[in-house]
Formats: C-alpha cells, sequence, structure tokens
C-alpha cells in the first residue's frame, strides 16, 4: 500500500523531495555566501561525511593508555570523530578486556579543561606565553647547542618507540637519562638480583596457588600489575564449583586488597620480615620444609614463636596456623613489597619471602620470562644523583617528560631548589603540573587517543598505540618533536632518522614482522588488533641461590616496637601516584574503604583516637622530619594502632582546577634517606599527631557503615555451598501467593543481572564506567557533602566487627554491595509517580522518561534500595569536557530523577542490528552494561533471563543468588551471588 | 460584660451590627503596620522562591536519600490547619453545637486561607514546578494521562475538592451577613462590592427557607470531606513502603491530629482577635471552654496514636519499623521528637483545670505549643522516617536551608496575608448566626435575656 502511494508520487513533489530540494538549496546558498558571519560547523553537517563515519554509528579503535606502568590496550568508542568511552582489549591476555576506574577516567585527560594547549615559553618575563611548535623546537634545538655542561632527561618508564627517541636524543646531546617512577620496586628488584639472579619485576602466578600469603601488597590496586593481578586473583581465590584458594593478606592496614582476604592479620608497620622469618623458622623446627633450607639468614633461631609474636603483635597461633597451612597446601605463594611498607632493609624481606617460596617447593611460580617493563624504571639514587649534580650547579639542561618529580619526589630532598638552579628547563607535558610550571619552555604532548606510538608494559606484550580522533589543540605528538630536533642538531645527513614519526614506528614495527608475511598486512592486522600479544606464559623456574647469606649482623636487632607512630603512605587505585588527580571523575569516584571524596584524610585507629580523644574530621597535623601536614581524621578499626595512614595522589599545588589545593600529599614528610644497597626510597617515618583544634565534616558518600543485622551482604559457608542438599536456597525469594496483582508478561526479552559477591573486589572500575556511559554529571565537593553525589551504582562498604565467641578475636568484616537500580518486577517507585514518569517496560527495565518527570520525588523515598538520583541542579562539565558526552544518552537538566536503566541505548543499538537483518540476536550479539564490561573480575552478568541457556539465568538460580531485601518482595531482576566464608570448622 | 448583658434585646442587635461594620471601618495605623511587615516577609518569600526556581531545587537543604522535607512539613501542617474550619462550621452545624456560633467564620475564614497556603506547597516542593500542571488528567494532544495509582493524584483531588467546597460554604454562610453590611455601608465602590457579593439578598422568608436548606446541605456535604481529605493526605506515606509510614493508623491518626491543631490555630487566631476588636460580648469565654475540651479529646487521640505505633512497631516484629522508632526516639532528631511528644501529648492535658482553660493567656501560649508540636509531627514523620530506611548504606540526615525557611516564613505570611484582609472586608462574626442566639427583640422594648 505504502509503497503503491509512494509510486504514485512520484510524479510530483512530495514532503519529502520538497524537504530534500530545500535543503540542497538552503546548503547551496550557505556555502556560496562566504562572508556569512556564523560559524558555518555549527550549521551544516558532514557535506562529505569521513570514511567510516556515519552519523550516529559509532567506531571502535584499539589503542593503549600508558598511564600506569603497565599500560592498558583499550578499545576506544568513537562517535562523530569524539573519543566518547573506553572499553578493554580483549585480545590482551594480560588485562583480558578488563579496565581499571584510572582507565575509564582517560577520556577526562583527554578533554581536561586546564589541558595545555600551546606551547609555552618564559623569555625572561615571569608569565608564560604561547609559542608556535616551530618556535619551540627552535628554542629547545638553541638550548640544547647552548648547553656545556651536563644534561639530563627524565621522563616516567617510557617504552616502545618513544623511550628510543628519547634514548636517541639523550645520546646525541650527551645527556643522562633517568626513567623515574615513584614506584618502582627497588627492593624487590633487589632482593631478587640477590636471590634469583634476575634484577626484575617477575610475573607471580598466583593463579596457580590455593593458598596466598600476601605481605602487604596491594595487588588489586597499584602493586605491580593491578588488573593483571585481579584476573590471576579471581582465577585464584574465585570458587569453581569445588573449592577455591585462601587468601591471607597480612599488613598493617586493611586495603582494598586485604578486605578481598580470608583472613586480615593486622601487624605492627615494618615487622613482615621478622613474621617471615618467625613461619620459616617454624616450618623449620617443625620440618614441614620440602627443600633443605639454606642459611640465609644465620639467626634464623631467635625467631622462635612467641618472640615473633611480641614483635610483630600477631597472635602466637595465628603464625602457627600460617606456617601450616603455608607448609601443607598443596600450592602456596607468598608475594610481598608494597610501596608502604619499602623501608630501608626491606629487601630481605623479599629475600625472606623468596626463601619461603624456595623451602616450600613453591619457587615455581615466580616467573622471570614475563617481567614487567616497569623493571628498567630507574633507581630512585638516581634522582638523589641528579639533584647532587643540579645543586652544585653541573646541570645546565633538564627535559622532563611526563612524570612529576616535583610534586612526588620527597621535599626533603630538595629536588625544587635543585631543579630550578638548572639554567634551561623543560617540560613536556599534558597538564601544567607543578614541575612543568618551573620550565621555561613547556611543550604539550598529545594524549595517547590522539598520536601513533607504541608501549610495551610486559615482555612480549607490545600494544600499537592509534590515534583514534584528531588531537583536540592541532599539537603535535612528544615524538614527532623529537624528532624533529634530533634531525635538526645532528649534522651528518647519514645520521638523520625519519622525519615524520609514523614511518619511524612503522620501520620499528618491521622488526616484529614475521619473516615472510606482508608487511602491509602485519601492520593492519596489529594496529586492528591493537598489538602483538604474548598468550604463551611458558617460563622456565629461576634457581635460588642456595649460597646466598646476608650475614649474621642482620637486622633486626631484637626489640619491642616503640610507642611512636608510623606512617603508612599508600599508592592510590584512583590517583596512582598523583598523576591522575586533575580528574573530576575520579575525585567524585567515593574511596572504597573511607567513602570519602574529593580531599585527604588520615586514617587512624579508633581505639587510639579514642585515648587521643580525636574524633572523625577532627583536623589532625602530623608532622615528621620537620615537615608538617594538615588532614582530616577518618576513624577506623580496620588499621593498627601504631599505624596512621595517608593516600597518595591530593595535594598538588598546580596541574589544574580539580587537583590543586585539595588534600595533602603524605611524601612531603619522608625523610632523604634511601636504602644503600636497593637504591630505592626508604619511606619509613615516623610522625607524631596534633589536634589543631578545628572540624569540619568529613565528605563521605556513605555514612553508616554497619549492616544493622540485615542482612544486606549475605554470606554462605563453603560446606553448605558443597552439600548436596536440594533445600530451597532464597527464602528471601519472591512470594508469588502473596501478589495480588497478574505478573507481567515478557514475551521477547527479560533482562536480568547478577552480581558476584564473592568475585567483586570494589576497584571501582564500574562506577566510573557508568559514569562515563551514561553522563553521569560530577557534581563537587560541597554537593557531595550534602549527600547529592549523582552515580548510578555505588560501592557501599559495611564494615561489622565480629567477635568470634570461641577465640573472643574480634575480626573485622568487610563486605561490598554494588548498589544499582534493581529493576523491580514489584517496583515501588513505579505505582507512586503521579505522571508515569517511571514505568516498567515490556523488557523489564525500570525506565525512567526523563522528559516526564515532574521532581515529586516521590519515586525515590519509595525505593527500598535508595538509587535513584535526582538532579538538584543543572550540573555542566566545563569545556571541552562536554564532548565527551556519549550522545545515544540523554544530558539531564535539573528538576528530573535519574538512575541507573540497564544501559537501555546499547541494548538497543544491539538489538537493531538483528532487527534490521530481520532475525535473533546470536549470542554474541547480546547487549552489555558498562559496569560489567569494566569489571576485571567478571562478577557482574548480564543478560536474558527469558533464556534457559543464558549465563545469567543460570547464575541467577545459582545456590548462592539472593535479592537484596527480598522479603520486601519487590523481586528484582538482579540477584546478587552471596560471598563465601571459609568453614568455621576448618578454619 | 455586664455591660452587654444588661443591654435590652434590641440594643444587643444593634450593638452586634456596630460592632461588626466597625470591623470594617478604614484600618488605622496598627493595621498598615501588622500588614506591611506582612508583606515583607511575604515578597522574601516570593524571592525564595523565584530563586530556587531560577537556581535550582538543591537550594533547598535535600539530602539523599531525606527527597521530602519542610515543604511538605508545611503541605500537611497547612491541610491540617484548614480541618477545623470545616469541622466547626459543618459537623458542629450538624450537631448543634451552639458555641460554635461565634467563632465559626473565623474557622471557616482560616480553612479557605489555610488550604490556599497548603496548596502552593505541592508546586513549590517540585523539581520543574512549571510544569505543575502534568499532574492533571487533562486531554492533551501527546496524549499522556496521569497515574491514577499515584496517591499524589489522590491529593490533587482530594485538596481542590476540600478548596472548592470549602470556598463555597464559606462564601454562602456569609451572604446574609454581606446584605447587611450592604445596607449600612457609606461609600459607592464598598457598595457595589457587598451588592454584588450579596447576590441580592433580601432577606425574605421566602429566601431565608432556601437558604437555610441549601447551608444545611452543604454542611451535609462538607462534612464527610473532613474526613476524607486528611486520610487522602496520609495515603501519601501510608500508601509508600518506607517503615514509619507505612501503617493503617495514619488516617484516623492524621484526621485527629488535623482537627486538634486547627482548633489550636481557631484559638490562636480568636484571642488576639477578641482582644483588638473587643469582641468579648460575642466570643465568650464558652466558645474557648467548648473548643478547649475538643482539644483535650483529640490531643488524647494523637496521643495514643503515638504510643500504639511504638507498640505496634515492638509487636509486629518488623525490624526496619522497630529500628525506625527507636531511632525516632533517641536519634538524631530526637530533640524534635520529644518537642512533639511534649507539646502534643502532655501540654494539651494542662486543659483538664478549668482554671487555665479560662486564662487566655496560657491558653494562647498552650494552642502556640500544640501548633509548633503539629508542626514538628509531620516534620519528624517525613524525616525521620526517610532518613533511615531499609538499606544502612543509603542513610543520611536533612537540614532545611534558608531557602526552605523563607519560603516556610512567606508561607505564613501569606496566610496572614488573607486573614488581615479578611477582617477588614467580610463580616468576621456571623451576624444572622448570632442573632440566633440572642433574644428575639420584641415591639415593646422589653428584655427577655432570661
Amino acid at each position: 500500500m505504502d509503497k503503491e502511494k509512494q509510486k504514485n508520487n512520484t510524479g510530483t513533489l512530495n514532503r519529502r523531495d520538497f524537504l530534500k530540494a530545500l535543503s540542497a538549496i538552503g546548503g547551496a546558498a550557505v556555502i556560496s555566501s562566504g562572508c556569512t558571519p556564523e560559524p558555518l560547523d555549527k550549521l551544516v553537517s558532514y557535506a562529505v561525511p569521513p570514511d567510516n563515519v556515519i552519523p550516529g554509528i559509532a567506531n571502535y579503535y584499539t589503542s593503549v593508555i600508558p598511564n600506569s606502568p603497565v599500560g592498558t590496550p583499550v578499545v576506544v568508542r568513537v562517535r562523530e570523530g569524539r573519543a566518547i568511552k573506553v572499553e578493554g582489549n580483549t585480545n590482551d591476555p594480560i588485562t583480558s578486556g578488563s579496565t581499571s576506574a584510572e582507565d575509564q577516567a582517560t577520556l577526562q585527560t583527554l578533554y581536561d579543561p586546564d589541558r595545555i594547549k600551546q606551547p609555552l615559553f618564559r623569555n625572561n618575563r615571569e608569565n608564560l606565553t604561547a609559542i608556535t611548535y616551530v618556535a619551540a623546537t627552535d628554542i629547545l634545538v638553541e638550548n640544547i647547542k647552548a648547553s656545556s655542561k651536563k644534561g639530563y632527561i627524565i621522563s616516567n618508564n617510557t617504552t616502545g618507540c618513544c623511550d628510543d627517541l628519547l634514548n636517541s636524543l639523550a645520546e646525541k646531546i650527551n645527556a643522562k637519562r633517568i626513567k623515574y617512577e615513584p614506584l618502582s620496586y627497588e627492593n624487590i628488584k633487589y632482593a631478587n638480583q640477590i636471590s634469583y639472579g634476575e634484577n626484575k619485576l617477575p610475573t607471580y602466578h598466583i593463579e596457580k596457588a590455593d593458598y596466598l600469603l600476601n605481605f602487604g601488597a596491594d595487588f588489586l590496586e597499584t602493586w605491580l600489575s593491578p588488573s593483571e593481578y585481579s584476573k590471576r586473583f579471581t582465577k585464584m581465590h574465585a570458587f569453581d564449583g569445588k573449592t577455591r584458594g585462601t587468601f591471607i593478606h597480612i599488613d598493617p592496614k586493611l586495603t582494598l586488597t586485604g578486605s578481598m582476604a580470608d583472613e586480615w592479620v593486622p601487624i605492627s608497620p615494618y615487622k613482615n620480615l621478622y613474621l617471615v622469618l618467625g613461619i620459616i623458622n617454624y616450618i623449620k623446627l617443625n620440618k614441614l620444609n620440602v627443600n633443605p633450607i639454606p642459611n640465609v639468614f644465620p639467626n634464623l633461631y631467635m625467631y622462635s614463636v612467641s618472640e615473633t609474636s611480641r614483635l610483630t603483635g600477631v597472635p602466637e597461633e595465628t603464625i602457627i596456623k600460617i606456617a601450616k597451612d603455608f607448609a601443607s597446601s598443596k600450592s602456596s605463594i607468598a608475594i610481598g613489597g608494597g610501596y608502604a611498607s619499602s623501608a630501608s632493609n626491606d629487601y630481605k624481606t623479599i629475600v625472606a619471602i623468596n626463601l619461603l617460596n624456595e623451602i616450600t617447593g613453591n619457587g615455581d611460580k615466580i616467573d622471570f620470562d614475563n617481567t614487567l617493563k616497569l623493571s628498567d624504571a630507574s633507581k630512585f639514587s638516581e634522582i638523589k644523583s641528579f639533584i647532587q649534580d643540579a645543586k652544585s650547579g653541573n646541570v645546565d639542561f633538564v627535559l622532563v617528560y611526563n612524570c612529576n618529580p616535583v610534586y612526588n619526589v620527597p621535599k626533603s630532598f630538595g629536588f625544587e631548589e635543585a631543579f630550578t638552579k638548572i639554567k634551561n628547563r623543560v617540560s613536556a607535558s599534558i597538564l601544567s603540573d607543578e614541575t612543568t610550571e618551573l620550565c621555561d619552555l613547556v611543550i604539550p604532548d598529545l594524549h595517547s587517543f590522539e598520536k601513533w606510538g607504541d608501549y610495551e608494559g610486559k615482555t612480549g606484550n607490545r600494544y600499537i598505540m592509534q590515534p583514534v580522533m584528531k588531537p583536540l589543540y592541532d599539537g603535535v605528538s612528544i615524538e614527532q618533536t623529537l624528532i624533529n630536533v634530533i634531525n635538526r642538531i645532528v649534522v651528518d645527513d647519514s645520521n638523520k632518522i625519519d622525519s615524520d614519526f609514523y614511518n619511524y614506528l612503522r620501520n620499528k614495527w618491521k622488526e616484529y614482522s614475521p619473516e615472510g608475511e606482508n608487511f602491509e598486512n602485519f601492520w593492519n592486522k596489529v594496529v586492528k588488533d591493537g598489538g602483538i600479544f604474548n598468550k604463551n606464559e611458558s617460563y622456565s623456574i629461576s634457581s635460588f641461590n642456595r649460597n646466598l647469606s646476608l650475614g649474621s649482623d642482620i637486622e633486626p636487632k631484637l626489640k619491642s616496637s616503640n610507642d611512636t607512630l608510623s606512617l603508612y603512605i599508600t599508592p592510590s587505585y584512583k590517583f596512582y601516584d598523583g598523576r591522575s588527580s586533575n580528574n573530576s571523575w575520579l575525585q567524585e569516584l567515593p574511596d572504597l574503604l573511607t567513602t570519602a571524596v574529593w580531599d585527604s584524610w588520615v586514617e587512624i585507629n579508633s581505639n587510639l583516637a579514642k585515648k587521643l580523644n580525636i574524633k572523625e574530621g577532627d583536623y589532625l597535623e602530623i608532622s615528621a622530619n620537620g615537615r608538617k601536614i594538615i588532614t582530616q581524621a577518618y576513624l577506623t578499626s580496620a588499621i593498627s594502632p601504631e599505624t596512621l595512614s595517608i593516600s597518595m595522589g591530593q595535594g598538588h599545588t598546580s596541574m589544574g582546577r580539580y587537583a590543586k589545593n585539595r588534600g595533602v600529599n603524605p611524601i612531603d614528610l619522608i625523610s632523604n634517606s634511601i636504602d644503600n644497597k636497593t637504591g630505592g626510597l626508604n619511606v619509613f617515618t615516623k610522625v607524631k599527631i596534633k589536634k589543631t583544634g578545628d572540624w569540619e565534616k568529613l565528605v563521605k558518600v556513605q555514612h553508616s557503615y554497619s549492616q544493622e543485622n540485615r542482612d544486606i551482604v549475605q554470606t554462605i559457608p563453603m560446606s553448605k555451598l558443597l552439600s548436596k542438599d536440594d533445600h530451597h536456597h532464597d527464602h528471601h525469594g519472591g512470594h508469588k501467593e502473596y501478589d495480588m496483582y497478574r505478573e507481567y508478561d515478557y514475551y521477547v526479552h527479560k533482562w536480568g543481572m547478577t552480581i558476584d559477591l564473592d568475585k567483586c573486589t570494589g576497584c571501582g572500575a564500574c562506577v566510573v564506567a557508568c559514569y562515563a556511559e551514561n553522563n553521569i554529571p560530577v557534581v563537587g565537593k560541597e554537593q557531595v557533602a550534602n549527600g547529592r553525589h549523582m552515580s548510578w551504582l555505588t560501592l557501599e562498604r559495611f564494615q561489622d566487627e565480629i567477635k568470634d565467641e570461641s577465640t573472643g578475636i574480634t575480626r573485622i568484616d568487610t563486605r561490598v554491595l554494588p548498589q544499582l537500580c534493581q529493576h523491580c518486577e514489584n517496583a515501588p517507585c513505579e505505582p507512586v509517580c503521579p505522571v508515569f514518569a517511571t514505568y516498567h517496560n515490556p523488557e523489564g527495565i525500570n525506565l525512567m522518561v526523563y522528559s516526564r518527570c515532574v521532581g515529586t520525588r516521590y519515586c525515590s523515598n519509595n525505593c527500598s534500595y535508595k538509587v535513584r538520583r535526582f538532579n538538584w541542579f543543572t550540573y555542566a562539565a566545563p569545556e571541552p569536557l562536554n564532548l565527551q558526552l556519549n550522545p545515544d544518552v540523554t544530558v539531564r537538566s535539573k528538576g528530573v530523577m535519574e538512575k541507573c536503566n540497564f544501559c537501555f541505548h546499547k541494548i538497543g543499538i544491539a538489538k537493531d542490528k538483528a532487527k534490521d537483518e530481520k532475525r535473533k540476536m546470536t549470542n554474541d550479539e547480546m547487549p552489555t552494561t558498562a559496569c560489567q564490561t569494566a569489571c576485571g573480575c567478571g562478577a557482574i552478568e548480564f543478560g536474558d533471563l527469558n533464556d534457559p541457556e543464558s549465563k545469567v539465568t543460570k547464575l541467577s538460580h545459582d545456590k548462592r543468588a539472593y535479592s537484596l531485601l527480598g522479603e520486601l518482595n519487590t523481586r528484582p531482576s538482579v540477584k546478587y551471588l552471596k560471598k563465601i566464608e571459609k568453614d568455621k570448622a576448618k578454619a | 460584660m455586664s455591660n452587654f448583658d444588661s443591654l435590652s434585646a434590641s440594643e444587643k442587635y444593634s450593638h452586634l451590627n456596630e460592632t461588626v461594620m466597625n470591623m470594617l471601618n478604614k484600618p488605622g495605623w496598627g493595621w498598615w503596620a501588622i500588614f506591611a511587615v506582612d508583606m515583607m516577609f511575604l515578597a522574601f518569600g516570593i524571592y525564595c522562591f523565584i530563586y530556587q526556581i531560577y537556581t535550582g531545587l538543591g537550594v533547598a537543604g535535600y539530602s539523599h536519600p531525606v527527597l521530602w522535607g519542610v515543604y511538605i512539613t508545611n503541605f500537611v501542617f497547612w491541610v491540617g490547619i484548614a480541618h477545623s474550619g470545616t469541622l466547626i462550621s459543618a459537623v458542629l452545624f450538624l450537631f448543634r453545637a451552639r458555641f460554635r456560633m461565634s467563632i465559626y467564620r473565623i474557622a471557616e475564614a482560616m480553612t479557605v486561607f489555610a488550604v490556599a497556603t497548603a496548596g502552593l506547597f505541592p508546586i513549590i516542593h517540585l523539581g520543574r514546578p512549571w510544569n505543575f500542571y502534568w499532574l492533571l488528567p487533562y486531554p492533551n494532544q501527546r496524549g499522556l494521562w496521569v497515574n491514577f495509582d499515584s496517591p499524589l493524584l489522590w491529593d490533587v483531588f482530594a485538596v481542590s475538592t476540600y478548596a472548592t467546597i470549602s470556598s463555597v460554604f464559606f462564601f454562602i454562610g456569609m451572604i446574609p451577613d454581606i446584605a447587611a453590611i450592604r445596607d449600612t455601608v457609606v461609600g459607592k465602590a464598598k457598595k457595589v462590592f457587598y451588592s454584588v457579593a450579596s447576590l441580592g439578598w433580601k432577606g425574605s422568608s421566602w429566601e431565608w427557607g432556601h437558604y437555610t436548606r441549601a447551608y444545611f446541605y452543604f454542611a451535609c456535604f462538607a462534612t464527610p470531606l473532613v474526613i476524607s481529605v486528611h486520610s487522602v493526605v496520609s495515603w501519601d506515606f501510608a500508601m509508600a513502603n518506607t517503615p514509619g509510614w507505612h501503617t493503617t493508623i495514619f488516617p484516623p491518626y492524621f484526621v485527629a491530629g488535623a482537627i486538634f491543631s486547627g482548633l489550636a490555630m481557631v484559638i490562636t487566631l480568636c484571642i488576639p482577635l477578641r482582644y483588638i476588636f473587643k469582641l468579648e460580648d460575642y466570643i465568650t469565654m464558652d466558645n474557648f471552654d467548648g473548643m478547649s475540651k475538643m482539644i483535650i479529646l483529640t490531643s488524647s487521640i494523637v496521643f495514643y496514636a503515638y504510643l500504639i505505633e511504638f507498640f505496634i512497631a515492638w509487636y509486629s516484629g518488623n525490624k526496619y519499623e522497630y529500628d525506625q522508632f527507636i531511632y525516632r526516639a533517641v536519634g538524631d532528631y530526637a530533640l524534635f521528637y520529644w518537642i512533639m511528644m511534649f507539646c502534643n501529648g502532655i501540654v494539651p492535658h494542662l486543659l483538664w483545670f478549668k482554671k487555665i482553660r479560662h486564662n487566655l493567656m496560657i491558653l494562647f501560649i498552650i494552642t502556640l505549643l500544640i501548633n509548633i508540636g503539629m508542626w514538628f509531627e509531620r516534620f519528624n514523620i517525613i524525616v525521620i522516617s526517610l532518613s533511615k530506611e531499609f538499606e544502612p548504606g543509603s542513610w543520611g540526615l536533612y537540614k532545611p536551608s534558608w531557602v526552605e525557611i523563607g519560603i516556610t516564613v512567606g508561607s505564613f505570611a501569606w496566610f496572614f496575608m488573607f486573614f488581615l484582609i479578611f477582617v477588614r472586608t467580610l463580616p468576621a462574626l456571623s451576624i444572622a448566626e448570632i442573632k440566633e442566639i440572642l433574644p428575639v427583640p420584641k415591639k415593646n422594648g422589653g428584655s427577655s435575656h432570661e
């Protein structure tokens, strides 16, 4: 009928044709009138669309985020030429498609309103003024030519072509290179050097173990390669239907990593070595060892169980139990060496850990064939010698690239003072951080999504850094600038390198191309895949140096701990060492364990605080080594009473609007001592605290940490899980007999989700992914203080102190709950809306119609889970952050309610394709939610509950599945899988 | 007093006429001063509202998860106040309670103005108040309809019905009196106004016959509204699943509370009015006595409800309910809870003593306290319940902001603005009905006081 109509209409001008003609005429008019004052780009859409761009359809490009020292290969979603979302690259065996919160938030660095837009130069004037790239190159070449003394190039741990070019420049100008990483684990490298002859950061195959003993390594947050270790950890610790591994975490502070442990053993700070020795000694005395025990520690005999207990504060029975379990488990592994514990001589702890692995026959899980590129980072001692050099006036040129030593070298070393003595200071950076501010020539770098490059995080895994969009500010990448400079300073034409970095990169990659394969094919493949991946993890076992002896003068002198407080500086899983601080998503992402945002705080043991009459929010002055910082107190029982803990990353005096003048930098308090053996920084800091008398509310997202016996986050003992009885597990399930109303019919799909509480680590990647996907506004500290954070997905954290009746020991029970809209079938929010702004769609999703909402907020009052968020204001991010907004999702304005909609737009996109091709969706095409794809542990599963074969259906009928607050009979579409508890009898 | 008593019946009649007419005289500087101050507060309230619309609802103190606060408190408070007017005029009319005669006009006026105030708050509290009309079921091109399942929609009907009926009832009751004023008033404009407002009332016995019957029917019609309006308002809460709201006791409890607060408000208004306009001869101690006794009754009902809520919270074995009530008594808002308990549960029982009932100063203070207590009752129900619901991870506290306080003050100014205009333009005492209880003058002028 329609077709006929159309046919009939062909003779005349129908409405559609008329409009077409009109727009053609209009467009021609606009183009021909060249002097029109209006910006044309806002009026006319693509006259000639670029290749591969169909408006409304997203493109995906592989690239890599080189931010964390291991790098994350990613696939970037690009809409109409703008990167809008980061997904992990599933080709990569290390991350296998997962991303961290920091990775997700890199888009905010790309569109950071404080990015340096042009090269800047300070020419005998106070202020930096903008110049061109050509001028900047000229000045840099002049600087280099004019310098007669020593030169330095300080960068982060660069790899690939960027590293080659920096090396090449250093060589040409005779400068010394320092690859400065604040977290470079010199102690681990040195310990491995003396125990295995490998000065490297190995791969610990914890997935092969069933007993993991961890001495303070925050491997789910920052330690070595967190994305990788969360995968390995999940493999080891997740329940596989029969059993799962045991994880013991030994740390003065309960960190995010520790919160995942089956048992957290609090220990006095910097006493790890004693405990390891105590365990080894116990194994030795009870002959539990597999391999003979070499005499590495001659005074091992001193560490009797009682002595160890006295020194470390760990109960005797715990030490014995750990020693026994470690030795008797089929496959155990001990790891350790976090930044916070890297005090002087801490390498001995690592040696002892290596020894412990060795004697129990577990050294086979340490892999020196697949090592981290981070192993190449310079020792901290090199920074110290740079400072001495610069102080004595021997240096007249320095180029700082992508690192911020003024901020994260402890003030006591006098880096800033030494640095400013250097005549020519050049910085290449994206943001104007503390170090860049002190430089006279600033050459902005491009974001990794705007330039070509490559990155190698781990041996054998090389990633291609592909530009996914045009540079925001028409900049030039640092690699290209380096080439330009090098070609200007080399006299001999034969020494000149390819003047175009893209060609340089391709030439370099010819090395990796398999012989006989066409390079173009190879290149296209690696660009498409994201790089070369080493999927084969085979390695040879390194042998422990059995002749190693650390001498009898070895520490410790057996003394009991004194009463002063130690500062425990934890790297931040959001800001790492402070490099990602100017990022509003990360600033607003609540810290998992405190839920504090936008600021620093100091964690203090609640008993100690009580003694000192300190309450939460009190400003404390923390002083050490003649310096002091003032920050607010956070009281917790999950920290040893001898320890104060402050997280890294805040306390910037520059860098941008989100980072500047916010919180404190605990690194400032560290003394200027380094470990002579390892060359690493000695972070051990004794501190004094004093109340300043000021108080302010500590801004947190969550205020009540107890479950109030409401069984919110449920657990199930392993024995019950293994028992065969088919007793109805979900006693909180829907009571159908009470329902007054007819059930919904879900004819095609019924979307549902399961969240495995046993797998969830609480890393926050899902939360940031949700911000990115759904255009969730950032509201700022003041509004969070009013309880108005907008996040659709919150990680609720509950910490109850549980007293064991039999032993009398109080245990801290930490549980995390990813809380999002439960998409209830009996949704309490739906009937109360007077205007039908929230309703149940035919596929089981509870939807919000933003344009219909008048803002009575009744739905939120009636929501049992409190997952709805109200737009109190119109929150607009400063330009160009708006370019990140996802065009598939409405940007909300003031006065309307919003909440999780199961990434409704992604479901639509997934369905449309199948619908267009008139077929059913295949399993591969099933939509995924943003939180699900970001999750590194595979805790979130989403899919069609109507499909009996789907994973989500199976999981939602699992023995562990339960509905949150099931007794309310809201019948959520989200099911949680209970956290697995170790059995009491076994424990 | 004795003065009035010694008057002859016809003198009493004319005394009443004069008293009412005097109230409608040109207002003195005192009235203007009060009115000016009132308008200042109102202007500030309007400023706050405009500021709130312009900036966003965030300028109010709302904090997740407490998304209703002072505005809804005010709404329920004013609807509650609106209750006693109809109760006194309609219900007591049907019961032939004589003590209502001299105060019912004031009470009715209060009702109409309180509803006019209450009606503002559901709009003020909206996130997008400019779209308030979307709550009305009007036919539109977009094919959008309202959700009749939502108690908020029931509110729309309940409150608008009540506003309509109480205004009509108020107006009908005034017709004979307006006619009386029309006959004596001087000045053209006034004459026109009262002529139109009296709808050509002549006072014939035919008119009176119809009038009294109509009045009776309206009273019958308005009576169920006394029960229904606040029951419906209570369903805003009782229909929700929130612990502390979800209870069947709410409708009777709210109705009793509404009458309780309304009576207190009538007394609060009558005492100064009686003093300023020297109405001692008409608003007598008997009136106050009667209303005080009703206050004791309603206070007892409310107090019983307070206690039974605790009992049910314990007896039901519902953990959430139980925790909620413990929290009310000892939690963050315990001060407000005990203010409510003291003002509504304890203070009114002083009225058992006749001496206190007859001491207007103390009575005035007691009724003020009751009004404060009843405001906090609504605040407690709304805010304390919302701040701690099922999920401990979401708990949070709420503190009103200056904007909310400004608008609240403005709403009182809005109410008093109407009331101040009312006492100067319309008969605050019902001439016709008071005459019913006065002895009828006889031709010979003799007194038939006994």
